[in-house]
């Protein structure tokens, strides 16, 4: 009879949790075509930087993507990823390698290793020119890369942590962001010519350059951050020939993306949280609209991207960066049409028609 | 295997050993501790690890200890070295004061002192009390707490059986591990004095191994080794039969590397932190028969040193300087005579903080947090009722910067607890307490990641539970088990992006847990000399943010916070010899706030084993030996995502002790 009283103040608790409906899942496709691979960054120090396919019939997504096709993770903070020819190149920053899949399938071909000695070179964007690939380094260099091959050929000392990157007039532009001496910062891009392979000049454009984009007609527009407190962003101008800075925009910038004729300049605004995409002729060099799309339910604005195939905008939004992303699709005139639920911090994007 | 280190510190301890062996043969305790005995009415949820119990366990650091307790969840950072932090029952750590010797240890940087830092050897009494604080005449901070844990060092304490007294252990472990301590104590009627020493070194670069999608992947952690070095001294006098007066000094000194999560493909690592402090604690009691008054003063400087030598920045390495310093003083005072069935505490405390940084453009702080507290208990028959408020405020600065702006804050508490048992619902009780934390230093000013409108966070608590103990012939067993139902507001979470030290602020807003903590253990004692002790916990917590209805992670339980966690701990021992077993047990978790597959951190299990034998002369004299295998099923596991706990490793323990 004591042993039972023992038994009277057990409580016991049930409590049942209530699950979320999962996300409809597709499965990796074969052969890629009809959809979109998303590289979600992911989070510093997790591992956790995916690539979700999104399959534009069904409009189901697939954020295992890279692990189904080569068996293993993708590693820490994708950066950056680009399609040249018939291979796909993933940028991994913080795992510091470029890993390298067939753009047809998806099927893994090789994971360069970009390691200098102990030092990781720390890799953030990748341009293409010829039969090469030019890395920016966050260790001050570009590396080349022969895209034939796969072997990293040479390595071009350039600025303070090189960023962004892009090719015109055979040359390439490359952002020295300085962003690891804050609060000096750099200030300038560096040209690389693309068949000596050698530091041509270094333009002054304004503190902390990071995302550089090529218009219609070659000329570079490159985006100065500033400091984040009293310098404030900047887009500006550089003409490829005379390789000088022509124009400053009285106007703030985060990121540049192509669309036919004409640019958007997205803007994310830490202070305030508020997003803005902006619509600019590059013919004219003028603002056409300056808040181009209705972003009221886009949380973190990191990029945007125009789809030639349907003429469609894709708004990439990074979800306070810990959530898991979205990509909303918007019509050129301006009109929402759409969502798609992608990995965490999604950054670039692939179209397969 | 490298065991002259071993030998080494064997023949040290020899020295001072011979010759002595007188033993007083009247055991007289310390009149703070004999004042405790049975008063714990007004702390109803306190657990506890004995001596004998702490043996047993051999721990690294009392960080270890803390997965004892129910309500608690750890974080590790690593195998030695590795940083480690608590939550209890789903707060915050900066609701958990540490209170060593009766000292509140604090940092006003982190907001946590780093349980890994704290030496584990001279630990005589480790206890975790939610609630209401166990212990007499405590600095207020430890009133005004959510939780608090104290431990009771061998060095700071009256111990009046005998006139020197000695402890040592030296130890020897896998990964390159030897540590050695080292303890004098004089004591008189009037008067003791102490001295000690401790250095613990570790290589660290323990393998590891988990699954990379279908592929092993496995290496070394580099880059883990530890340097560590403590000592200090202290002093007690006692000029009357009511009053005592101590002074006490530690001096702490530590570098060490910090491997960083496993980062996939990427095996390199080069950041490393030193660590240097210094506390200076004093104390005046007087301890009557109907009241007690003490007043206290707590001095601690600190600088950290951080240093990444492959940043990549123009210089080509990152050097980082802080400089901490606090102090602390206080009056407490508590009545002890009945007046009429009731009894009063008060106290008022000032605790003034700053920061410095070697870093251009970082923020100059200072703090100036005024505490005090007063409360009363009222006894009648078998139930006793306890009310208590404190009001704190807070005055930031910042040199010429902006700085928050004051703060001034009420929290109450409220206890119902049982004096006696109420047949079949034992001693029930029921409690509820309101406490707040202020953001610490580095979540106000650090670079872009601070945020100087942070708003302290408030912890509300509401508590439901009993206690049940019966001893039938040699058996004696104990059961407690509470639910709770806590509310966070203004929650600040931090999640570490680039490393260890710097973390990015989220302020999640409002968290609701909803908890329970069941305890039980159980304690054979045969004539024969056969000991067995058992000790099982199980906590529930179901810490869910509920800040923002329309946020995808409404409802989601709280990065790094297990839904179910336990440990079961049996200790067996025949007269001189004995062995334990112990398991920890945690369910997934998530890396991040949204609860999906991504984020899932994998629960897991591990166990621990030791066996022991105890060597005695002349009654004075114990020499333990311990073998103790950590994670016998070399399971891969973490408590933190990409930071792998080491897989089995052994460790042999010598516990010198002359009384």
């Amino acid at each position: 009879m004591r042993y039972i009283k023992c038994l009277f103040p057990l409580l016991v608790f049930l409590v049942f949790a209530c699950k979320k409906d999962p996300e409809p899942e597709v499965v990796a496709p074969e052969t890629l075509a009809h959809g979109m691979l998303v590289l979600n960054e992911g989070l510093f120090q997790l591992n956790n930087s995916s690539l979700t396919w999104v399959d534009f019939n069904s409009g189901g997504t697939n954020s295992d993507f890279f692990t189904q096709k080569t068996g293993r993770l993708l590693g820490d903070t994708g950066n950056d990823m680009q399609r040249y020819g018939g291979k796909i190149y993933i940028v991994v920053n913080v795992s510091s390698t470029i890993e390298v899949l067939n753009a047809y399938t998806g099927a893994p071909i090789t994971q360069i290793s970009m390691l200098n000695g102990s030092t990781a070179k720390q890799p953030r964007s990748i341009a293409f020119y010829g039969n090469k690939a030019f890395i920016s380094c966050f260790d001050g260099f570009v590396d080349v890369l022969d895209t034939t091959t796969l072997q990293i050929i040479q390595r071009i000392p350039v600025g303070s942590n090189p960023d962004g990157i892009t090719v015109s007039n055979q040359k390439l532009f490359v952002t020295n962001s300085g962003g690891l001496n804050t609060p000096v910062m750099d200030s300038t891009v560096s040209v690389i010519d693309g068949n000596s392979l050698t530091e041509l000049t270094r333009i002054v454009v304004g503190k902390n350059p990071g995302s550089i984009a090529t218009d219609f007609e070659g000329d570079v527009y490159v985006v100065t951050r500033g400091n984040y407190a009293d310098i404030p962003s900047r887009l500006r101008r550089i003409d490829p020939n005379t390789l000088s800075l022509v124009e400053t925009f009285p106007f703030d910038a985060g990121g540049i993306a192509r669309m036919g004729d004409q640019l958007l300049i997205s803007y994310y605004n830490f202070n305030n949280e508020t997003n803005n995409v902006a619509l600019f002729d590059a013919a004219t060099e003028t603002i056409v609209q300056n808040s181009f799309l209705d972003l009221s339910d886009v949380e973190t604005l990191y990029g945007v991207h125009y789809r030639p195939a349907d003429h469609r905008i894709y708004v990439l939004d990074a979800m306070g960066f810990t959530n898991t992303g979205w990509i909303h699709v918007f019509s050129t005139s301006g009109a929402y049409l759409q969502s798609y639920h992608v990995g965490l911090n999604p950054n670039s994007i692939l179209f397969y028609e | 295997m490298r065991i002259l280190p071993v030998i080494f510190l064997l023949l040290l301890f020899a020295g001072p050993v011979s010759g002595q062996g007188e033993a007083s043969g009247k055991m007289l305790e310390e009149l703070e501790v004999s004042a405790t005995a049975g008063k714990t009415e007004t702390a109803p949820n306190v657990q506890r690890l004995n001596k004998d119990q702490l043996k047993a366990l051999q721990p690294e650091d009392a960080g270890q200890l803390l997965q004892k307790f129910a309500g608690v969840s750890l974080k590790s950072y690593g195998g030695l070295g590795g940083m480690k932090t608590i939550s209890v029952r789903g707060i915050g750590g900066s609701h958990t004061g540490l209170v060593v010797d009766g000292f509140l240890l604090q940092n006003s940087q982190t907001g946590q002192i780093d349980l890994g830092t704290i030496q584990a050897e001279n630990i005589e009494s480790i206890s975790l009390s939610i609630g209401g604080t166990d212990g007499q005449l405590l600095p207020v901070s430890a009133y005004l707490g959510g939780s608090a844990l104290s431990i009771q060092t061998f060095e700071n304490r009256f111990t009046i059986d005998s006139s020197i007294q000695v402890r040592a252990t030296a130890k020897y472990g896998s990964f390159g591990q030897a540590d050695g301590y080292l303890s004098l104590k004089y004591n008189r009627k009037r008067f003791f004095a102490g001295v000690f020493a401790k250095y613990r070194r570790a290589d660290g670069t323990y393998p590891y191994y988990f699954e990379n999608g279908i592929y092993p992947y496995s290496g070394k952690r580099v880059n883990n080794d530890l340097q560590e070095r403590s000592g200090g001294f202290s002093l007690g006098f006692r000029p009357g039969e009511k009053t005592i007066l101590k002074l006490n000094y530690q001096l702490y000194d530590a570098e060490k590397g910090l491997p960083g999560a496993v980062i996939l493909y990427n095996p390199t690592a080069d950041q490393r932190l030193n660590n240097q402090s210094h506390q200076l604690n004093a104390d005046f009691k007087y301890i009557g028969s109907n009241l007690g008054i003490r007043t206290y003063f707590s001095g601690r400087y600190e600088d950290l040193q951080y240093i990444d030598s492959s940043y990549l920045n123009l210089q080509g390495f990152l050097d980082q300087k802080y400089y901490n310093a606090s102090a602390q003083h206080g009056v407490s005072f508590q009545t002890y005579k009945d007046l009429k069935g009731f009894a009063f505490l008060a106290g008022v405390e000032q605790n003034y903080s700053t920061l410095h940084s070697s870093i251009a453009d970082f923020a100059q702080p200072v703090r100036y947090h005024l505490k005090s507290v007063a409360g009363a208990t009222y006894s009648y028959k078998k139930i006793l009722l306890l009310a208590q408020l404190g009001q704190q405020s807070v005055f930031d600065h910042n040199r010429g910067a902006t700085a928050p702006g004051d703060k001034h804050l009420f929290t109450p508490y409220f206890l119902v607890n049982a004096r006696e048992s109420w047949s079949v619902f034992g001693l029930p009780r029921l409690w509820a307490k309101r406490t707040f934390r202020m953001p610490t230093f580095n979540e106000l000013y650090y670079n872009q990641i601070g945020n100087t409108d942070l708003k302290p966070e408030i912890a509300n608590q509401l508590d439901l539970g009993t206690t049940y103990g019966f001893k039938v012939r040699n058996h004696r067993v104990t059961f407690s088990a509470d639910a709770y139902y806590n509310l966070v507001e203004n929650k600040i979470v931090a999640i570490p992006t680039k490393n260890l030290f710097i973390w990015s602020m989220q302020n999640v807003g409002l968290v609701q847990i909803l908890g329970a903590d069941v305890q039980g253990t159980w304690n054979y004692s045969f004539r024969s000399g056969l000991l067995l002790d058992l000790r099982l916990n199980y906590t529930f917590q179901d810490v869910q943010d509920i800040s923002d209805r329309n946020s995808p992670t409404y409802g989601d339980q709280l990065p790094y916070l297990p839904k179910h966690s336990g440990n079961a701990d049996l200790l067996v021992s025949f007269r001189k010899s004995g062995c334990s077993v112990s398991s920890f047990l945690t369910s997934e978790r998530f890396a991040l706030n949204e609860n999906n597959i991504s984020n899932r951190v994998a629960g897991f299990q591990v166990f621990d084993a030791s066996i022991f034998h105890t060597f005695s002369w002349k009654k004075s004299q114990v020499l333990r030996v311990n073998f103790t295998v950590k994670n016998i099923s070399d399971q891969s596991y973490a408590f933190v995502r990409y930071y792998v706990m080491p897989g089995r490793n052994y460790l042999i323990s010598l516990n010198y002790a002359l009384h």
